[in-house]
């Protein structure tokens, strides 16, 4: 009874797919009696709080942007968010092996890349292009720029613990290929009448993995020239990460699965470092008297408040830095129920929420169906809400001979802009596909 | 079963791809930003003075000869004229028939007219502020000499001096000096019973002062103010601007500033037009007012003076009725130039200035662009 209890766990962990999942629970492997070798994962996560539609609207035969005349202010600052997000994720996960240990427990091994970037726009920057000048002070310190890259190595370890309690965990070591990141502490714009005024203080730091960004004689760092020849393969960064799960089934066909993932971060050091810091109070051209009223003198006076300007929000070079950076970080949390009528098909209810250093939080509660038919395919359905509205779901795979082949589509609603693609509203788009072979 | 399929595809793809969101046909990239309102400051413009915005312009020329500006820039008319003058050498002769005694000299009764100068300027509006009157001697001899005398200044002042002494080697010796404040322009002076007590013997102790020749003058100088008669309009045609405002579609603009002024004039802009250019119907291009453009009339500058600049604010907007701002041609701008309304120092002086300061724009209803 005990044993057939376990393989039908076992089977329904397998049949969703999710243990075929370097991102998973680390604890579902825990039922597994047989290994596995996984050749190739590939994963992209899209997320963006606001859509094209927010920026483009229709407008006779034509789309307009959304500082065209004939859209309000309310219709154009309306469809905007506080911090404007977008956020681009790919992972790869070159290969992994798992194992059944001499004792209960299970093993992995897994290789990987993963790459992450975006861009964060404060709603202020629109409403001054949008309205003016009327509602300063402006806060913008939330405009960011990133991009990160990194390899991971993991070893992971599972162990059941009783009929009801499985446990597992990973440990990652994250090697740091390179990274970019524009961050600001401050940044305001106070506009008058009378005079404008920025404030600034922010850092640009990349890593230099293979050229040194030179310096020109004030100091600033001088994205023209470059010093040092290519060292591919030399890590600018380390740091360790690790997976905790766990897999509760109180009572038979009933499964609950918590996990924190990615727990853990990169030291990166920033060869090409900089800070922009200062103030400057534009307060219209000075001392235009006789002698200046004349067009290249004027235009020499304006150079020169470009200069001052730029003075400011240039970069200037700085040591080389240590920065820790932590990587998105997942909670994830699942209950699945399989009906006592027919075993094959289950109810789900999920929770996910990803905490990133460099951009909002993104959460999403889910609830679904399920069709396993162990050893044949598995098919899911799933739909709910997250920070980025409705998401819906479907995953599957296929078992053909001794190789899995795996997928998982999530995206939202609200469609796309024709041939392109690119969402017209806030969307969470997730794709994954994977083929593992499995070790009898 | 396939037409379903076809069926069911397009509806996904019209569900899932809105057709209105084809870009392939284009985006309008035409922007209107700052739809409320942007404030824009500009620049502090001054101190601009006469002299700096004439630049090496010759202001006696300029002006006809009418007036020029002296060492310490002031506007000003001057005379000066000869009462007396005789070389010594001449007067040594009329010494001769008695060597030994001093010689004392008659001088004629003398009438000179030093308001005429000021009567050109006085004639477009000018008037003097302050008028300076001096009568003086040159004295080339190696001994002192003394003059006795009257000399009046119309009714204005008159002074009576006897045996004031003339140092040796003077070149301007100042016998009388008056400044007359606020008056009315002083048209006729004159010297009366003047007599110059000469020493004995002068030439014989320094012959070569004989070459020279004693003298009495004066000197006349009015320093101007602008008068109340002063021209009250003046029309500026700026016809050459030719500023593209209309594909910006502007509604409306307010220039703001704050004017500090030491001239002490007070400039009155009367009425902006703006100028536009028009092309008929046989392509002829005529340039016409605007009327759709208002432009706030009335603005004033209120007079200063040296030290104590007054300040104005002002604030110019400009308008359009129904549209937005067309190209601009030109202005015609009416300046009312006026005089001061202060009880102040009221002459003219190049060097006193105009300042524009906190020069800034507001503009309302936005600014169009075609696209950034």
């Amino acid at each position: 009874m005990k044993k057939s209890v376990i393989l039908s766990l076992a089977a329904l962990a397998i049949g969703t797919g999710a243990w075929a999942q370097s991102i998973a629970n680390p604890a579902d492997n825990a039922l597994l009696e047989g290994g596995f070798v996984r050749i190739g994962e590939f994963q992209s996560i899209s997320r963006n709080n606001v859509g094209a539609a927010s920026f483009l609207f229709p407008s006779g035969d034509k789309l307009v942007t959304g500082l065209h005349s004939s859209i309000s202010n309310d219709e154009f600052l309306g469809g905007l968010e506080a911090v404007n997000s977008l956020y681009n994720q790919i992972d790869y996960n070159l290969v992994s092996y798992g194992w059944k240990g001499s004792s209960r427990g299970f093993h992995t091994i897994e290789v990987g890349v993963r790459a992450n970037y975006g861009l964060s726009v404060p709603k202020e920057i629109f409403q001054i292009l949008k309205t003016g000048t009327a509602r300063s002070p402006y806060d913008l310190s939330s405009l960011r720029a990133f991009g990160n890259a990194y390899g991971e190595i993991a070893y992971g370890y599972s162990l059941p613990i009783g009929d009801k309690f499985s446990i597992g965990g990973r440990v990652k070591l994250l090697v740091g290929l390179n990274s970019v990141d524009l961050t600001a502490r401050q940044f305001a714009l106070t506009t008058t009448e009378e005079q404008y005024k920025l404030d600034l203080d922010a850092d640009m730091d990349i890593t230099n993995r293979s050229k040194k960004i030179g310096v020109d004689d004030a100091g600033y760092l001088d994205y023209t020239s470059f010093s040092g020849k290519g060292k591919l393969g030399a890590p600018t960064g380390g740091g360790l990460a690790m997976d905790l799960g766990l897999v509760w089934r109180p009572f038979d066909g009933f499964s609950l699965s918590a996990s924190v993932l990615d727990l853990g971060g990169i030291l990166w050091y920033y060869g090409n470092a900089g800070t922009s810091s200062g103030s400057y109070t534009f307060e219209g051209l000075k001392d235009l008297t006789t002698e200046a009223l004349e067009q290249d003198k004027i235009m020499g006076k304006i150079k020169t408040v470009g200069e001052d300007v730029l003075a400011v929000v240039r970069p200037k070079a700085v040591d080389g830095r240590l920065k820790f950076k932590a990587i998105p970080l997942n909670a994830n949390m699942k209950a699945s129920y399989a009906m006592p009528f027919w075993k094959n098909l289950s109810i789900d209810a999920s929770g996910l929420y990803t905490g990133y250093s460099f951009c909002a939080p993104y959460w999403e509660a889910r609830g679904g169906v399920s069709l396993d038919f162990p050893g044949v395919a598995h098919l899911g359905l799933n739909a709910g809400s997250g920070a980025c509205g409705f998401v819906y779901g479907v995953c599957g795979s296929v078992d053909l001979l001794s190789f899995r082949l795996y997928a998982n589509f999530g995206n939202g609603t609200g469609g796309v802009i024709p041939y392109e693609g690119i969402p017209l509203k806030a969307n969470n788009k997730t794709l994954l596909i994977g083929l593992v072979y499995l070790l009898k | 079963m396939k037409q379903l399929l076809i069926l069911i595809t397009l509806l996904l793809m019209w569900c899932c791809a809105p057709m209105d969101y084809d870009i392939s046909k284009g985006i309008d990239k035409e922007m209107t930003l700052f739809t409320d309102e942007v404030s824009i400051p500009i620049a502090d413009v001054g101190p601009l003075s006469p002299k700096q915005l004439l630049g090496e312009v010759d202001l006696g020329s300029a002006l006809g000869g009418l007036f020029k500006e002296d060492e310490d820039g002031y506007l000003v008319v001057e005379k000066e004229e000869t009462i007396y003058s005789n070389p010594v050498l001449l007067l040594y002769y009329a010494s001769l028939a008695n060597p030994l005694q001093p010689l004392d000299v008659n001088i004629d009764n003398f009438t000179g007219y030093p308001g005429a100068s000021v009567e050109g300027p006085a004639g477009i509006g000018f008037t003097p502020a302050l008028q300076e009157f001096s009568l003086y001697a040159v004295n080339p001899l190696t001994e002192g000499m003394t003059v006795s005398g009257k000399v009046s200044l119309s009714t204005l002042s008159s002074e009576v001096f006897d045996n004031v002494p003339v140092a040796a080697g003077s070149q301007s010796f100042e016998l009388f000096r008056k400044e007359l404040v606020g008056q009315s322009i002083l048209d006729v002076c004159s010297t009366e019973n003047m007599v110059l007590h000469l020493p004995s013997s002068f030439l014989e102790k320094d012959p070569l002062s004989g070459l020279s020749s004693i003298f009495l003058g004066y000197r006349y100088k009015a320093q101007l103010a602008l008068g109340t008669d002063f021209p009250e309009s003046i029309p500026i045609p700026i016809n050459d601007l030719d500023l593209p405002l209309g594909q910006y579609k502007v509604k409306e603009v307010l220039l703001s500033t704050d004017v500090s002024n030491e001239i002490p004039v007070t400039l009155v802009l009367d009425s902006v037009a703006v100028l536009v250019k028009e092309t008929d119907a046989e392509g002829n291009v005529k340039t016409l007012v605007c009327d759709d453009v208002s432009v706030t009339p009335g603005l004033t500058i209120a007079s200063g003076c040296s030290g104590a600049p007054v300040v104005s604010p002002l604030a110019i907007t400009i308008k359009a009725g129904e549209g937005t701002i067309p190209d601009i041609a030109g202005l015609q701008l009416n300046l009312s130039v006026k005089a001061p309304t202060g009880s102040g120092d009221n002459r003219l002086n190049m060097n006193q200035s105009i300042s524009f300061n906190n020069l800034r724009a507001t503009v309302s209803g936005g600014i169009t662009i075609q696209g950034l």
